[in-house]
């Protein structure tokens, strides 16, 4: 495996990766002051998916459930969800006095930084913001695996982040869920692990000008895994692939300046969505140490790969 | 076992390969836009259709303020622009309706007025509360502009909002015993964008 000073430089690196994008939550705020409902909804959509794709990623990385005993594993996971070009853009509309209201295509958060000018009436303008030229969107989180009870574990997600500063506010993510093992209430010849459960978790993202949450998230995965462990001495790799129905939720609250003098508080509520999930992964098994690697096909695809440590 | 250390070394590159990745962060600059609001306020005590009301707006410190509450500065800012404009009535406490035609016209320093707003048969008591969005006249907007443009070279640019009221204008016509009286405002819509560093993922 790669060495631990090198890995924690990797973990490291995606925890500052982590602050800079809650510091960028007060860039995001001031993108979406120009923006009323229907702009900011088109504006934030590949955001929303891709932190909907992330959340339900990494749950897992085998079926192998024991009947019986204690196991801890602390896990590192890092998901990451890519761009289309489709997401970079959206079809915007003027807002406010600018008359005549005018559409444009002009980019998402996720999309390029310029921002795009319409002409007007009488030699006036609007301009739509930039995004903030993502590529991807990644999310490290460590994560507790514990086991086993009449075949159940229990996995654990939680990061807290406070950047120190008001204006920027924290980034916080808390997750649980428990799985099953299916595979003992099978034939002891059967050639494959099987499991299933649940995984609940809430996220959320900066602080708005009223103190509240700027974007928080809600994401539920429920499915089953199935795997096979094939050994060659204190070795073993383990391919693994699982199928999900996955929901997921994302409200915002900021304040918009387009309506004109006053400024309007906009709840944005993105609804539920949900996807069925397909993932395929391989994991690599030596003793107390495990790496894994996975893809997961779904409406926002999403690849993930992480490490577990423990008994 | 030899299969096997050829998957660990695999595994081992993908890892690197993926945390080296992840981990590479581009220096970006993306254009922030921010939304302001200026606005001048009247107040309207006519005997007669014939009168004008002049509000004098130090144009600089409205847009120094916008900059201000957004925590940016003047040299911050790389381009501004006009949006749009629009007016309401904020008082009117007649038993009955007035219906005002008109004009606002705007002139910067002593130079000459140029209409900006023209408005016809507006009726006082539907637009109470009301942000009626107004068609912007070219020649205010010039003015608006050069003075947007002379603030961000530094100057600090102070405008003159005139309401002009002729005959024929205001139904019925004002008089001693019954004058038109209320308060309005009219408000201009700008846009400034800046540019901002951003560090983030590529």
């Amino acid at each position: 495996m790669a060495s631990p000073k090198r890995f924690l430089r990797v973990i490291a690196g995606l925890l500052l990766t982590l602050i800079m994008a809650t510091g960028a939550a007060a860039q995001v705020e001031d993108q979406l002051s120009n923006y009323s409902v229907d702009n900011a909804t088109g504006y934030l959509q590949p955001l929303a998916d891709g932190i909907g794709a992330d959340l339900n990623s990494g749950l897992f990385h085998s079926a192998h459930i024991p009947k019986m005993g204690m196991y801890l594993r602390f896990e590192v996971r890092v998901m990451s969800a890519r761009f289309g070009d489709d997401d970079k853009t959206f079809e915007a509309t003027t807002e406010g006095d600018f008359l005549p209201q005018k559409t444009a295509e002009t980019s998402t958060v996720v999309g390029p930084g310029d921002a795009t000018t319409v002409p007007g009436q009488a030699g006036t303008s609007f301009i739509f913001p930039g995004g903030f030229d993502i590529g991807a969107f990644t999310l490290a989180t460590p994560q507790l695996r514990v086991g086993s009870y009449m075949g159940t574990e229990a996995l654990i997600r939680y990061i807290a982040l406070d950047v120190g500063d008001v204006e920027l506010g924290n980034i916080s993510l808390f997750g649980f869920g428990l799985r099953h093992s299916i595979s003992q209430y099978m034939s002891p010849t059967f050639p494959i692990e099987l499991a299933g459960g649940f995984f609940w978790q809430s996220f959320k993202i900066g602080e708005n000008a009223a103190g509240d949450d700027l974007m928080k998230s809600s994401a539920l995965s429920i499915g089953v895994q199935a795997s096979k462990r094939f050994a060659s001495g204190i070795l073993f790799i383990e391919p693994y692939t699982g199928l999900s129905l996955d929901r997921f939720s994302m409200e915002v609250a900021y304040e918009s300046d387009a309506a004109g003098e006053d400024a309007e508080a906009i709840d944005l509520d993105f609804g539920t969505e949900s996807s069925v999930r397909f993932t395929a992964g391989l994991a690599l098994n030596l003793p107390a140490i495990n790496g894994h690697v996975e893809y997961s096909l779904a409406s926002q695809s999403s690849f993930s790969f992480g490490v577990s440590i423990g008994n | 076992m030899k299969k096997i250390s050829g998957m660990v070394l695999i595994l081992l590159l993908v890892f690197v390969v993926m945390g080296g990745v992840s981990c590479i962060l581009e220096d970006k600059v993306i254009e922030i836009v921010l939304t302001g609001t200026t606005c001048a306020t009247f107040h309207e005590n006519e005997d007669s259709e014939n009168f004008t009301t002049p509000e004098t707006l130090d144009y600089g410190d409205e847009i120094e303020d916008i900059l201000a509450d957004n925590g940016i500065s003047r040299d911050d800012i790389v381009s501004a622009v006009v949006v749009g404009g629009m007016y309401t009535v904020t008082a009117f406490s007649h038993t009955h309706d007035w219906t005002c035609s008109g004009e606002i016209t705007v002139r910067r320093d002593a130079g000459p007025d140029m209409t900006l707003i023209e408005y016809t048969s507006v009726s006082l008591m539907a637009t109470l509360g009301v942000d009626v969005t107004a068609d912007l006249e070219p020649g205010g907007v010039t003015i608006l502009d050069d003075a947007l443009q002379d603030f961000l070279a530094g100057a600090n640019p102070v405008l003159t909002f005139t309401v002009v009221s002729e005959t024929g204008d205001v139904d019925p016509d004002p008089s001693p015993s019954d004058p038109l009286v209320f308060d309005w405002k009219a408000c201009i819509t700008i846009h400034v964008t800046m540019d901002e560093d951003f560090e983030g993922p590529a």
